[in-house]
Order: C-alpha cells, then sequence, then structure tokens
C-alpha cells in the first residue's frame, strides 16, 4: 500500500492513484486534485487543516477519511456509468469545523453511499453540508446518505443534508441525527462493569471506525489518534 | 452471594412502578419472579442494577448485608451482580472480544492474557453451540433473539457472576436452545453456587432451572409466593386468580 505525504507532492499537478493508498495530510491549507482508478481504495488522515480536495473516481472504488479538528470542502466526482462508490467520513472536533461535501453523479447507473460520523468533544460549532447532485442526463441511481453528529456536551453542531436531483428516475435518501450516545447502550455497556468514561470511549471508537473497511494499520492509525487528540 | 430487598418503592416520572416490594434470595437459592405484562418485574431487575431511569424514593437493596444503593451500574456489576436482558441491544462496531476484555479487566489489577482469555472465550463459544468467529462482531449485530440470548450466557460464564438476573431468558429461545443455555446456566450454578433470580412468564424453563421460590408480582409488590406449584397453577389458570389478592409476601407460601 502507498503511502503518500501531502507536504511532499506539488499542489498545481494532480495526483493519479493506481494502488490502495494512504494520504496522510498534517497543517495543511492545499487544494488537492485526486483521480482515481478502478478498484482503488483510498484512506486519508487529516489533522489540523484546512483542505480543499477534488476527487474523480472510476469503477468500485472506496473512499475513508479520518480527520482531527480540520475544515474540509470535498468534491467527489463519479466519472463513469456503472460506478459503485462507497464513502466513510468520520471526525473529532475540538474546535469550530466545517465540512462540506458535493457528490456528483456524473454518469447513468450509479449506486453511491455517503456515511458522515462527527464528535463534537466541547461546545464548538461543527457544520456539515452534504450535497448530492444528480444533473437531469444521469439515470437509475441509487444514491444515500447518511449523517450523524455525536455532541458530548451542548449542541452547537448542524448538518444541511440536500438531495439536488433533477431527474425522476433516482433513487435517494438521507437521514440526519445530532445528539448525544443512546442511554441505553451506556448502560448496557456498564452492566458488564465498564465505567462511564471507558463505555463512552468505546462508543466513540466504534462510531468513528463504523463499517469502514480498514486494514490493520489503518485502524491502528484511527486508534492512535483518537486516544491522542480524544484522551 | 445473598441479595435482601427491603420495603422498596421505585418511580419513574412521578409513577410509582415499585410499591414496597421485599425479597429474601439468599446464596445459591432460585427466585422466579411471575406476572403479567406491565406489572414491573423487567423493572426490578433494572433497579437492582441501578438504571438511572428509575428514582428509588424508600427501602433498600442489600447485597451480603451491605445497601448497593450507592453504587454506579458498574461497580454493582464488578461486585458479581449480572443481568441476562429481555432484549439485549446491539453496537455496531464494538466487538464482543474487546468489550468482554475490557469488562474483564475492568474487575482486576493486572489485565488478562491474550493466551488465556482467548482460550476461555473460545470454550464458552463453543459451550453455546457459537461459532468462534462471531467474538469478532459488533456486539449482538444482526444477532437473531435467540442468538443475543446465548451471547448474554457467553457474557455471563465469562464475567463469572455471583447473583444472576435472568430477564425472560426463554423468550426467542427455540427448545433445543433453551435446553442448552439452561443447561450452561445449571452447569455454571453448580461451580459458582451463584444465585438466580429469573424473570418469566412461561413454566417450561422452570421445569429445567427447578426454582426454590416462585413470587408473583403485582401493581409494583409480591402478592403470592409458593414453589413450583405456584407456577402450576398460573399455567392452569392464569394471573385472574391473583385479582383480589392483598399484598401477603413470604408468609403465604403454597405447598404442594
Amino acid at each position: 500500500m502507498n503511502k503518500i505525504f501531502v507536504e511532499d507532492i506539488d499542489s498545481q499537478k494532480d495526483l493519479y492513484l493506481k494502488d490502495d493508498t494512504i494520504l496522510i495530510i498534517d497543517k495543511s491549507d492545499k487544494k488537492l486534485s485526486l483521480k482515481i482508478e478502478d478498484d482503488v481504495t483510498v484512506f486519508a488522515l487529516i489533522l489540523f487543516s484546512n483542505i480543499n480536495i477534488v476527487y474523480d473516481t472510476c469503477y468500485n472504488t472506496k473512499l475513508n477519511i479520518f480527520t482531527v479538528d480540520s475544515s474540509m470542502s470535498l468534491d467527489i466526482n463519479l466519472m463513469k456509468d456503472n460506478i459503485y462508490f462507497n464513502y466513510f467520513y468520520s471526525n473529532i472536533n475540538n474546535n469550530d469545523n466545517n465540512y462540506e461535501v458535493n457528490i456528483n453523479h456524473l454518469g447513468s447507473n450509479i449506486t453511491s453511499k455517503i456515511t458522515n460520523h462527527g464528535i463534537n468533544t466541547e461546545n464548538n460549532k461543527l457544520s456539515y453540508t452534504i450535497n448530492t447532485i444528480v444533473p437531469k442526463d444521469y439515470t437509475n441511481i441509487k444514491t444515500s446518505q447518511d449523517s450523524k453528529i455525536i455532541v458530548l456536551k451542548d449542541n452547537n453542531a448542524t448538518i444541511k443534508p440536500n438531495l439536488l436531483i433533477d431527474n425522476d428516475d433516482i433513487e435517494a435518501s438521507h437521514a440526519a441525527y445530532i445528539g448525544k450516545f443512546n442511554e441505553e447502550k451506556i448502560f448496557y455497556l456498564m452492566t458488564r462493569g465498564i465505567d462511564k468514561n471507558n463505555a463512552t470511549d468505546l462508543l466513540v471508537r466504534s462510531f468513528l471506525i463504523g463499517d469502514m473497511n480498514l486494514s490493520y494499520e489503518q485502524k491502528e492509525i484511527i486508534l492512535d489518534n483518537i486516544k491522542k487528540y480524544w484522551r | 452471594m445473598n441479595m435482601k430487598i427491603k420495603d422498596l418503592t421505585v418511580k419513574v416520572k412521578e409513577k410509582t412502578v415499585l410499591d414496597n416490594l421485599n425479597l429474601n434470595i439468599e446464596e445459591g437459592e432460585i427466585h422466579v419472579i411471575m406476572g403479567p405484562n406491565g406489572v414491573g418485574k423487567s423493572t426490578l431487575s433494572n433497579v437492582i442494577m441501578g438504571s438511572p431511569v428509575y428514582e428509588v424514593t424508600s427501602g433498600d437493596i442489600l447485597v451480603n448485608n451491605k445497601s448497593i444503593l450507592p453504587l454506579t451500574t458498574d461497580e454493582r456489576a464488578r461486585l458479581g451482580i449480572f443481568l441476562s436482558f429481555q432484549n439485549p441491544i446491539d453496537i455496531e462496531g464494538v466487538t464482543n472480544q474487546e468489550f468482554l476484555k475490557m469488562a474483564i479487566n475492568s474487575n482486576r489489577e493486572t489485565p488478562i492474557g491474550l493466551y488465556d482469555f482467548i482460550k476461555e472465550l473460545e470454550e464458552n463459544y463453543k459451550d453455546l453451540n457459537f461459532p468462534k468467529e462471531m467474538m469478532h462482531r459488533g456486539i449482538n449485530q444482526n444477532f437473531s433473539g435467540g442468538e443475543k440470548k446465548k451471547n448474554e450466557i457467553i457474557q455471563m460464564k465469562t464475567l463469572k457472576p455471583s447473583l444472576l438476573i435472568l430477564d425472560e431468558l426463554d423468550s426467542g429461545l427455540d427448545v433445543d436452545s433453551l435446553d442448552l443455555v439452561c443447561k450452561n446456566v445449571l452447569e455454571y450454578k453448580a461451580r459458582a453456587n451463584c444465585s438466580i433470580l429469573l424473570i418469566t412468564h412461561y413454566n417450561r424453563i422452570l421445569e429445567k432451572l427447578k426454582p426454590d421460590f416462585v413470587h408473583v408480582l403485582k401493581d409494583g409488590k409480591i402478592i403470592k409466593t409458593g414453589n413450583s406449584s405456584l407456577a402450576d397453577l398460573i399455567e392452569e389458570k392464569g394471573y385472574k386468580i391473583f385479582e383480589n389478592s392483598e399484598n401477603k409476601q413470604e408468609e403465604d407460601i403454597i405447598h404442594e
């Protein structure tokens, strides 16, 4: 698996990813343009950045992004017919941050699954804008977006789930949740002897990793950063 | 482990759900609570575990002669009380293995060795006819009702409690699975001499676990106590025979 540090690349040029890749972006405000080939999985770790990414993708690709205290603007361009695309984004926020993603369906017979999970640890602002875009030229598209923000203190989060659909022949759904962890889950874990802090830690980890299809190395990267920047 | 519930009154949102309830469970005894839906059976098990939903307004719960009311839920669990839930919830992303390891280590000074832990867990999975690969799945994630109940018993065997609260253990289990689960509970009881508080609607589990006492709960209080013949009577005539019963507690024991 390739590992690329964004500070080493020239942001004026397109970056072509032909193999599974770990992308590490640390304290950056770059604009990136990524071209993804078939069957490639990309995992991006983004720390303390304010980043703009354009992501052009082909068949059977996966994108997993984990961020800490970062703002991001992301354009995902699903460039061909018959694409299946799975995207999972998760983040920890200790400061004010914005996240905006446009999922542009630029072909027919596309299936896209978009999941966004955030933890807001303090009373900071966190804003998600999720735009699913289907122009009228493209048909037979199935798309879903599911966004959740868990607030550990006062709620200062917003989610705008937008379906910008210009065609009748589309199955599109969205779900959004802002709130606390389910108290029943914490109670269940505590009935097994786990204290409330550790029960919350377990839920934070599971929420941020979700159903990302990660290698051992990628999972360890996320767990290390959760430990470092959560508690 | 013994447990004494003394004059326990519990409210939820100003409504009284348990009303001056008394119950004594001595070490090694099996007690059964029966009663129609909505009389407070599951409430009792959740209150014993310290659910924040309920407010104890008077009375006490003593375990080994010491009140557990000041203890948090996790402290009660580490004391040796285990609740097998009526509807175990699923927690996606937290695997059975990592959760049980954390639960075991929460009650140990030094963390359990990985080899010993996995070995014991695999044995417990085997005892319940559960594929060991399930330990890598999220807690109860995509489990059937019966699998969830078996998973509760795997957790019980792994955590080794001294007082088991089995809330409708029999619901969701087919005949063979009920046999297997009861066999595991009885084997564990024989080994650990634990006490059991069982909540159920049905006689068939009582034929296997053979309780020492059967209690009937109505309107938040125990209105009748007896042995297994009381359960037979309920099976035959239903709860309507208690419609005019007052609170008679343990002195009103029905003998065969």
